[in-house]
C-alpha cells in the first residue's frame, strides 16, 4: 500500500478496495496529462487510514505541482556517470552470491572493496576469457520462469562496462551449480566447453570468435572437464579414468586411460584445479588422495599420495568410524600456480563427510608432498580460492555468506566481507 | 505417493501372474514374460535401490514426462527384444559402472526396472537377466560411442522383429525438443 511521502503516480495503479454502493461519490484530480478518478463509498472509504494518508498526500503535491517554480539549487548539479572497470587483475577474486541473488560479485583482495557485478543467475557457471576481454556466463532460462519454453545459452559480457555483447543460443546443459569444471574455455579462448546431458552426458562446443554454437559431442560416463590445447577436453570417468574428447579432427574422437581412481569407493572431487604452466590438473579424492595429471592427447597421471601422510597423520581411509582430518566443502581446493601451493579445507570427520565446512585449511608444497603450514580458520568454509599475484590473497566463505580474505604473507586477515556470498569464487589466470 | 507406488507394484505383479506364468523361454515364442515376482531375488531391495540409484533422474515410478529423458514406464521391456539391445541395457554406464558391486543385485535392479517399470512392454518370453549376464555385460560399458544414436538403433530394431511402436524411438510419445523441459 502506498504511504504518503510516496509519488502520487503509485495510486494510479492501485485498485481500489471496495466497489461503490450507496451514495457513490467522485474524486477528480489532475497531474499533468493523467487524470485519476476515484469513486467510493463514504463509510468505505475513509476505513482505511492509509487510503486517507496516500490520498492526502496526492493532493499535497497535485496542488502545489502547478503553482510554484522548482528551486535553485546552490551548487552545481551532480553528473551522474558509470565507472568503468579494468580487465580483470590477479588480485581480483568474483563470487557467486548464492542461490538468490542473481550475480556474482567483483572484489579487490588488496582494498577489500566491491567493484561491480557480473549477471550470474541460478545455476550458471561462469568463465573468463583467457585475454580479459569478456566475462562468459553459461545460462538456463525458461520463458514461464520454471516452466514454458527453455532456453540456454552462453552470454558474452564486456570486461570493462560489464555490458551485455551477446546470447550464444545451445541446445542444453546439466543444470548443477556449485561446480568449477562444468563451462570451461581453451588456453586461446577460442572455444567454450559446456556440460550437457542430452540425456547422455556431452559437451556443447561453443565457437567464442564467431559466437556461435558449433556442435553437441557425446561424453558417455564423464563429466568435469579441462579444456586440453590442440586436443580438445578431458574430463573424469565413472570408470575411474580420465577420458580425452579429440575435437581437432574431422571426427571426434574418445580415448581413455587406464583406471586410475575408484568413481565408487574413494571419488575425486568434481572442483579439480588447472595449472596451465605445468599443463597439469591437480586433483583430490574424498578421502584425501592427491594425483596430478599431465594433459594431453594421451594425459599421464602420477601415482597418489596422502595428503594427510603428507602432514604426518594417519592417510585418511573410506572405512567407516575412522575419525581422522578429510578434505570437505563445495571447491575445496585452491592451488596457487606459480609456488605450487595447493590450500585445501580440512575438518574432522570420518569417510563421506565431504561436504563439511572446514576448521582448518592445509597448505601442501605440490614439490616436496609435505603439508607445509596449517592454519585456523573461522566461518566453517566450503569455498576457497588463491588469487594469483606474487603475494597471494587466501579467499574462503561459509554458509553464512561472510567472506575472508587473507594475507598469505602474514597469515593474518585482511578482510571480512559481510553477506559478500557463499557461491563459487573464481580468480583471474585460473583457466 | 507410496499407495500410488504400491498400487502400480501390485498392478504390474498381477499382469504378469495373469499370463502364462511359468513359461520362461529364450525365444520370443509368443510366451508371456516372466511373472514380477519369479524374476527378482529381493524385490523390495530391486526397489530401493532403484529409486537411490536410478529414480532422482527417472522418476520413482519411471515416469518422467516432459523431461528430457527415456520414459521407462510401459516402455523399456522394448529393449528386451534382441540380444544386442539388452545387452545396451547393461553396458549403459550408469549402469554397468554402477556403484551396486554385486552382480545378482544389480540384476535384480534391471529386473525391475524392466519387468515392473517396463510392464506390459516386455516381449513374450524374455529371460530375466542373471548375474552372469550383468557381469559379462559390464565388463563393456558404451564409453566411445553415441547414447543417443545406439538408443535410437535398438528401437529401430524393437520396431521391426518385436513390433514395438514406432514411438519407441522417442525419448516418449509425442516428445518434442522445442516443448521438453
Amino acid at each position: 500500500m502506498p504511504e504518503s511521502g510516496e509519488s502520487p503516480g503509485l495510486l494510479r495503479s492501485i485498485a481500489l478496495p471496495h466497489t461503490p454502493s450507496r451514495s457513490p461519490r467522485a474524486v477528480t484530480y489532475e497531474q499533468g496529462p493523467a487524470t485519476m478518478t476515484f469513486a467510493a463509498t463514504k463509510g468505505h472509504f475513509f476505513a482505511s487510514a492509509t487510503w486517507v494518508m496516500a490520498l492526502a498526500g496526492a493532493f499535497a503535491v497535485a496542488s502545489m505541482a502547478p503553482a510554484r517554480a522548482a528551486p535553485v539549487a546552490s551548487v552545481e548539479p551532480e553528473q551522474s556517470d558509470v565507472a568503468q572497470l579494468t580487465p580483470p587483475q590477479p588480485s581480483w577474486f568474483f563470487i557467486n552470491r548464492g542461490f538468490t541473488e542473481n550475480s556474482s560479485a567483483i572484489y579487490d583482495t588488496v582494498t577489500g572493496k566491491l567493484l561491480g557485478h557480473v549477471e550470474t543467475p541460478q545455476l550458471t557457471d561462469l568463465a573468463l576469457d583467457p585475454a580479459g576481454k569478456f566475462y562468459y556466463v553459461s545460462s538456463t532460462l525458461w520463458t514461464k520462469a520454471s516452466r514454458g519454453t527453455r532456453q540456454d545459452y552462453v552470454s558474452v559480457f564486456d570486461s570493462v562496462d560489464l555490458k551485455l555483447q551477446a546470447d550464444i543460443p545451445m541446445p542444453g546443459r546439466l543444470l548443477v551449480g556449485g561446480r568449477l569444471n562444468n563451462f570451461v574455455i581453451s588456453p586461446d579462448g577460442k572455444f567454450g566447453y559446456v556440460y550437457n546431458m542430452s540425456p547422455a552426458s556431452s559437451v556443447n562446443v561453443i565457437d567464442l570468435v564467431a559466437r556461435k554454437f558449433v556442435k553437441t559431442v557425446e561424453l558417455p560416463g564423464c563429466a568435469s572437464m579441462v579444456a586440453v590445447p590442440g586436443v580438445g577436453v578431458s574430463a573424469l570417468c565413472s570408470d575411474g579414468s580420465l577420458a580425452t574428447l579429440t575435437l581437432s579432427g574431422a571426427k571426434s574422437q574418445i580415448t581413455r586411460s587406464e583406471p586410475f581412481f575408484s568413481a565408487t569407493d574413494d571419488p575425486i572431487f568434481d572442483n579439480f584445479q588447472v595449472d596451465r604452466a605445468k599443463n597439469q590438473i591437480v586433483m583430490l579424492s574424498y578421502t584425501g588422495k592427491i594425483y596430478t595429471a599431465t594433459l594431453g592427447a594421451k594425459p599421464v597421471i602420477s601415482a597418489p599420495f596422502s595428503l594427510q601422510e603428507a602432514a604426518g597423520v594417519p592417510a585418511g581411509s573410506a572405512a567407516p568410524n575412522q575419525v581422522n582430518w578429510y578434505p570437505g566443502g563445495v571447491q575445496q581446493m585452491a592451488l596457487h600456480r606459480a609456488t605450487g601451493q595447493l590450500y585445501v579445507l580440512m575438518h574432522m570427520g570420518e569417510f563421506w563427510s565431504h561436504k563439511a565446512g572446514a576448521n582448518e585449511v592445509w597448505q601442501l608444497d605440490l614439490a616436496s608432498h609435505k603439508v607445509v603450514k596449517r592454519m585456523t580458520v573461522p566461518g566453517e568454509p566450503r569455498m576457497i580460492a588463491v588469487t594469483q599475484e606474487a603475494a597471494p590473497h587466501l579467499v574462503f566463505a561459509g554458509e553464512d555468506e561472510t567472506v575472508y580474505v587473507y594475507d598469505l604473507a602474514t597469515g593474518k586477515q585482511a578482510w571480512k566481507l559481510d553477506h559478500a556470498g557463499n557461491g563459487v569464487i573464481t580468480v583471474a589466470q585460473a583457466q | 505417493m507410496m499407495r500410488i507406488a504400491r498400487l502400480s507394484l501390485l498392478a504390474a505383479t498381477a499382469l504378469f501372474s495373469a499370463g502364462l506364468a511359468t513359461r520362461l523361454s529364450a525365444a520370443h515364442d509368443g510366451a508371456a514374460a516372466a511373472p514380477a515376482q519369479h524374476v527378482m531375488e529381493d524385490p523390495n531391495q530391486a526397489r530401493v535401490d532403484y529409486i537411490e540409484n536410478c529414480g532422482g533422474c527417472h522418476g520413482v515410478n519411471g515416469s518422467t514426462v516432459p523431461a528430457q529423458l527415456p520414459e521407462l514406464m510401459g516402455r523399456v521391456g522394448w529393449f528386451m527384444c534382441t540380444p544386442d539391445s539388452r545387452a545396451y541395457l547393461l553396458r549403459l554406464p550408469n549402469v554397468a559402472h554402477s556403484r551396486i558391486h554385486d552382480n545378482a543385485e544389480l540384476a535384480d535392479l534391471m529386473n525391475y526396472v524392466v519387468f515392473v517399470l517396463g510392464g506390459n512392454s516386455v516381449p513374450a518370453g524374455t529371460r530375466p537377466f542373471t548375474a552372469e549376464e550383468v557381469g559379462r555385460e559390464r565388463q563393456h560399458a558404451l564409453s566411445n560411442a553415441s547414447l543417443t544414436a545406439e538408443r535410437l538403433r535398438h528401437a529401430t530394431a524393437a520396431v521391426k522383429q518385436c513390433h514395438a511402436p514406432q514411438s519407441i524411438k522417442l525419448l516418449y510419445p509425442g516428445y518434442n525438443p522445442a516443448t521438453a523441459h
